[in-house]
């Protein structure tokens, strides 16, 4: 007796403390999100994109949608548009200064732009259309959470994963949450003053 | 007397030419890609580094393409990566989160100290152990934990998908002391 039973004991327990670590639970598979590669020189002292993007690389993804077209234009590259849709009977979005207006697309009807996501947005989820006086300088599409699918944030990774595959120099994406809705922006890089706002949902 | 008025033409149409002699213009689209690619040629060094956006439990694979030197021989079809990559190009990799984070501070390496759950800085992660090299590595992967809200990961490098996999959660799981099921991997180098 002694020391010896005691030891015995200690080596058990690790042996079943460590058995529990390895006999981990299945693989729980994630994405992760690949931007476009950037080149190097040699001395790796400077960079640039590696790949030339163009604002046709944007329209080729959201089946000719393009930075800059009036709301009529817009509308018209749309799967469903709106009949007579015009600048005059936009909606004012007031948390950007100056004027700005919208129009909003119902997630599930938005063709080509619900970009193959087959993960489960709510039945409020829409895609606004965001234009200043120069024209279309965002996608916003809110992923609204509901009884059904309460919770969107695997639509929103599949939706951003296909922006970001584009330069920011092209299209600048960034996502976030707000409220129960999950937020994925796709901006005009050149909407500089504008960029940086971001939607807050009201009421949640 | 009759051609006096050439000179000062011809002065006027030499400092027009003066203006368009200044330095060549940077930008003269010479990296546009060659028409024929070389589809045997050996494949180019790529560091390619996780990172992880925090406020959204999000990874970020930023793939950097270093041109070879001159004297750069390849090895089974790669080429060589620098033995020491600078800092500036983790920094540069940070900020293909950052550029997209309205906080830079959720910006971090993906390769996460124990602990990092408590103290989410930068300092809490390791750029070397976040990034893989193509002459070496064909994947890189991420094992996670969730502790909480927030995500935990660890990172390895390996020969195929399942490898890098395998080998992050080994990584995560030494170091974290906890089951990391999360796992995600991409190759090095991009298509």
């Amino acid at each position: 007796m002694g020391w010896r039973p005691i030891a015995i004991l200690l080596l058990l327990i690790a042996i079943q403390a460590r058995a529990q670590l390895v006999a981990t639970a299945a693989d729980v598979p994630v994405r992760i999100f690949v931007p476009p590669p950037v080149q190097w020189d040699n001395a790796m002292l400077s960079f640039r994109p590696a790949l030339q993007q163009t604002a046709t690389d944007f329209a080729n993804l959201t089946g000719g949608l393009a930075f800059g077209m009036a709301p009529a234009r817009a509308n018209a590259s749309l799967t469903n548009p709106y009949p007579g849709l015009s600048w005059d009977d936009l909606p004012l979005a007031n948390e950007y200064p100056g004027e700005v207006r919208y129009f909003g697309v119902p997630v599930d009807r938005a063709g080509l732009l619900r970009m193959n996501m087959t993960a489960c947005a709510g039945t409020g989820s829409y895609l606004a259309l965001l234009f200043s006086t120069k024209g279309l300088f965002r996608l916003s599409y809110r992923l609204i959470a509901d009884k059904a699918c309460p919770d969107t944030n695997e639509a929103a990774r599949e939706i951003f994963s296909r922006y970001v595959q584009i330069g920011q120099s092209v299209a600048d994406s960034n996502r976030y949450v707000t409220g129960k809705t999950q937020v994925v922006d796709v901006t005009d890089p050149t909407a500089r003053i504008l960029s940086p706002i971001r939607w807050h949902q009201v009421g949640n | 007397m009759r051609w006096a008025w050439l000179i000062p033409a011809f002065a006027a149409l030499l400092c027009g030419a003066a203006v368009h002699a200044g330095p060549i213009e940077f930008d003269l689209h010479l990296n546009v890609p060659p028409v024929v690619a070389d589809s045997q040629a050996p494949a180019g060094c790529t560091v390619t580094y996780l990172v992880a956006d925090t406020a959204n439990n999000d990874l970020f694979a930023a793939r950097m393409r270093i041109a070879s030197a001159e004297t750069d021989t390849p090895t089974g079809n790669r080429m060589p990566c620098p033995a020491n990559v600078p800092a500036r190009v983790g920094v540069r990799a940070l900020d293909t989160c950052q550029s997209r984070e309205a906080d830079p501070k959720y910006c971090v390496f993906a390769d996460m100290s124990r602990g990092f759950e408590s103290d989410t800085g930068i300092h809490n992660t390791s750029e070397i152990a976040s990034r893989c090299s193509s002459d070496k590595f064909s994947d890189i992967g991420a094992a996670c934990w969730m502790a909480g809200t927030k995500q935990v990961c660890d990172v390895a490098c390996g020969a195929s998908p399942a490898q890098a996999t395998a080998q992050a959660r080994l990584r995560c799981e030494g170091k974290q002391q906890h089951s990391c099921p999360i796992t995600a991997t991409v190759p090095v180098t991009s298509p």
